[in-house]
């Protein structure tokens, strides 16, 4: 499984706080990642790659959409933050 | 000595103040920085603070470490608030401490200006019950990338 989270407006805009993807192929990528949500939630690739929306694999910033993902890993999609 | 605090209640600046010192007894000089909530015209009602539960206080973690490595830091303490706060409500806490000036204010100042673009915080401002998601500022970005770090070079 992968546990996929989104937070603040990508949350409101999806519609979903989180959701568990059967996804358990060897070689998955970050991108193979997006196709499944593309799938699932029909035009979330375009919000999920829209420019400022960063990505993090068990919590820690990933930059690239080769990155490999395991099963059990969880990716959450982060708007622009706005802390501070 | 780093700690960082995610938390829904108020902080009190005399208590983190009390611990920095115990945490550093040697420090010549010590820099607060608190941030509030704004109240522009008098129309914001409250500002609710989501965060990543987790990756909050690794982020901010990260950050207080990497000024560690610049600066000749004694001791950082650092808390963010979570949850609804309303107008004049303190937000963030940045404390800072070192041997001299110089370092405690560069350090604590690169430390709010990575906060800005690092830590997985976000505001949802509610004026006159109209909820909107605050949009990040370029000018926070560009406060980050003058100290030389594009936003996401050592993040966690």
């Amino acid at each position: 499984m992968i546990e996929v989270r989104f937070f603040a407006r990508l949350r409101e805009a999806l519609g979903r706080e989180r959701l568990s993807l059967p996804l358990d192929a060897p070689g998955l990528t970050v991108a193979g990642l997006l196709c499944a949500l593309d799938a699932e939630i029909p035009g979330a690739r375009a919000q999920l790659t829209a420019p400022g929306i960063r990505l993090a694999v068990n919590q820690t910033f990933v930059e690239d959409e080769t990155f490999t993902l395991n099963p059990g890993d969880e990716i959450a999609f982060l708007p622009p933050v706005t802390g501070g | 000595m780093l700690s960082v605090a995610v938390q829904t209640e108020d902080f009190s600046l005399d208590d983190a103040f009390r611990r920095l010192r115990q945490a550093a007894p040697g420090a010549g000089a010590e820099v607060a920085f608190v941030g509030l909530v704004r109240d522009q015209a008098g129309s914001v009602s409250s500002l609710t603070l989501e965060h990543y539960p987790g990756m909050s206080e690794r982020s901010m973690l990260a950050v207080c470490q990497r000024a560690a490595e610049r600066w000749p830091l004694l001791a950082v303490e650092a808390i963010h608030r979570v949850g609804t706060l309303g107008p004049g409500d303190q937000i963030v806490l940045v404390l800072v401490s070192s041997a001299h000036r110089h370092a405690a204010f560069a350090g604590a100042q690169y430390i709010m200006d990575a906060f800005k673009s690092e830590v997985v915080f976000w505001k949802l401002e509610n004026r006159d019950g109209e909820k909107t998601w605050i949009e990040a500022a370029p000018s926070d970005r560009s406060a980050l990338a003058a100290w030389g770090e594009a936003s996401g070079e050592g993040a966690p």
